[in-house]
């Protein structure tokens, strides 16, 4: 199993660690999940996302890789913004779910998935061939950390120089001084509140990790609580919700995907815009909390499956995505609990969403 | 004495063949943030090793088990405050009583001792 610059610290705070995609990582610290949700709702969390992968790609076809890799349009956004799409195989299924973040006109920072570092950067290296560019990992060489919830702005403010948080839009990003560290600071996140994603290097991460978490506002939070925001935030998993046997329409996340762009991107021919079965966020009422694998019937019928469940802590009850056949997504429909059929309401995402920062172009 | 179960419970032997079952401090750990509790009736019959109850947290479910019995009594504490499995699992978070088909059922389960040995495996 692999460790981030974290483990040290983590260690000492009670964290509870698993392997997650064979990285050690905090599912929770001493406080557990609740606490963790709750203080990322209400003030601001901290978690440790070093366990991602960030690639960066530059040189003079830089732009023309990056856009036939991706299935989002990067013309559409200028220098200091950045996109959510897809990287998908021959099949159109979903290798992974990154981020690009336009650095210039030739130069762009993909984050990817843990479970990405290595088929990722397979992938983009067969599609470079005989291209003139270079892919940099920067996996290894930095750390990625992210301040999210309503006071992280605030929190930021504070210990930044160099910079103009209120100049960086949502999905939009710039450098500073971080008490004298370089910083990448990109305003996204995987938790429906508004925040940073953190980029340093990994010499200077326990520094900016101690800095961060020693603010009177900040609880460092594990994956457990990171599992339980995105899905409230109705946030796909890789792994869990998508993987490369699926595609992105059936996903319901054909918005981030440009039929219609110039020069069109792999895996393009292979992608069906009228799937058999659509992801859709379900709540169930009472004690019942629906869990990944658990089945969705319609009146007895199996017509589904859960791929993402968890007890939402802001709604107080619980909620799941799950694959449904598309024919009866407006059915009435159930999970299978223990052999015992709960009546389950389709519920429209996001459950949860406190973003107030506004996008830029 | 208070016996375990590898399948981390607790049994305090109350006399009279009858047993108050929780689970372990290590199993309330593991689970974490425990947020319902499918508790069972009173007058509910086990067949030996049967589920008791089931505990659902944030992140996972699990069963919590018993020997052959009829429950007698059930912590109704935990119907709205679940979380007294995490805060306090071997004493105020206490799960059920059950009136025990073979008062020497316990005989066959761990001391804490044996049970804490099989943690470091």
């Amino acid at each position: 199993m692999r460790d981030t610059f974290c483990l040290e610290w983590d260690q000492a705070h009670g964290a509870k660690l698993v392997d997650f995609h064979g990285w050690r990582m905090p599912v929770s610290y001493d406080k557990g999940i609740l606490f963790e949700h709750e203080a990322t709702r209400t003030s601001a969390g901290l978690f440790n996302i070093s366990h991602m992968g960030r690639v960066r790609i530059s040189g003079p076809q830089a732009y023309k890789l990056s856009q036939y890799a991706f299935t989002n349009d990067l013309s559409k956004i200028t220098i200091g913004n950045a996109l959510y799409g897809f990287l998908l195989n021959d099949k159109g299924g979903i290798i992974d779910d990154v981020i690009i973040y336009k650095e210039a006109n030739d130069r762009f920072l993909w984050i990817i998935n843990a479970g990405g570092r290595e088929t990722d950067v397979e992938h983009l290296k067969r599609l470079a061939a005989g291209k003139d560019l270079t892919i940099d990992v920067l996996s290894d060489k930095t750390a990625l950390i992210a301040l999210q919830g309503p006071k992280a702005d605030a929190v930021l403010k504070r210990l930044v120089t160099d910079v103009d948080l209120d100049k960086i839009p949502y999905f939009g990003f710039g450098r500073g001084l971080l008490q004298g560290k370089s910083a990448f600071l990109m305003a996204t996140g995987y938790t429906g509140e508004d925040g940073y994603e953190i980029m340093v290097s990994v010499e200077d991460a326990p520094f900016v990790w101690n800095l961060l978490t020693t603010q009177p506002e900040v609880t460092a939070c594990g994956l457990g609580a990171r599992d339980s925001l995105r899905l409230e935030a109705g946030l796909p998993l890789h792994g869990n919700d998508i993987d490369d046997q699926t595609q992105p329409y059936e996903a319901g996340l054909g918005w981030a995907v440009k039929l219609d762009k110039e020069g069109g991107f792999f895996g393009k021919e292979a992608l069906n815009t009228q799937p058999a079965r659509k992801l859709i966020g379900i709540t169930l009422e009472g004690q019942n909390i629906p869990r990944s694998h658990y089945k969705v019937t319609s009146e007895g019928q199996e017509v589904g499956e859960v791929t993402s469940g968890v007890f939402s802590p802001s709604l107080k009850l619980g909620i799941a995505l799950a694959y449904v056949k598309t024919d009866y997504k407006d059915k009435p429909l159930a999970v299978d609990i223990r052999g015992k059929a709960v009546p389950a309401k389709v519920g429209k995402l996001p459950w949860v969403r406190h973003v107030t920062k506004s996008k830029g172009k | 004495m208070r016996k375990f179960a590898k399948t981390h419970e607790w049994y305090d032997d109350l006399g009279g063949g009858k047993v108050r079952i929780g689970i372990s401090k290590h199993a309330a750990h593991e689970l974490s943030d425990v947020v319902f509790i499918e508790l069972p009736d009173v007058g509910k019959k086990l067949a030996d090793r049967q589920s008791l109850c089931v505990l659902e947290s944030v992140k996972a479910v699990a069963d919590a088990y018993s020997p052959a019995g009829t429950v007698v009594e059930v912590n109704t504490k935990l119907k709205d405050q679940a979380g007294l499995v995490n805060q306090d699992p071997e004493g105020n978070g206490w799960i059920a009583v059950v009136q025990l088909d073979n008062p020497k059922a316990l005989d066959d389960y761990l001391t804490e001792e044996q049970y804490l040995a099989t943690l470091s495996h």
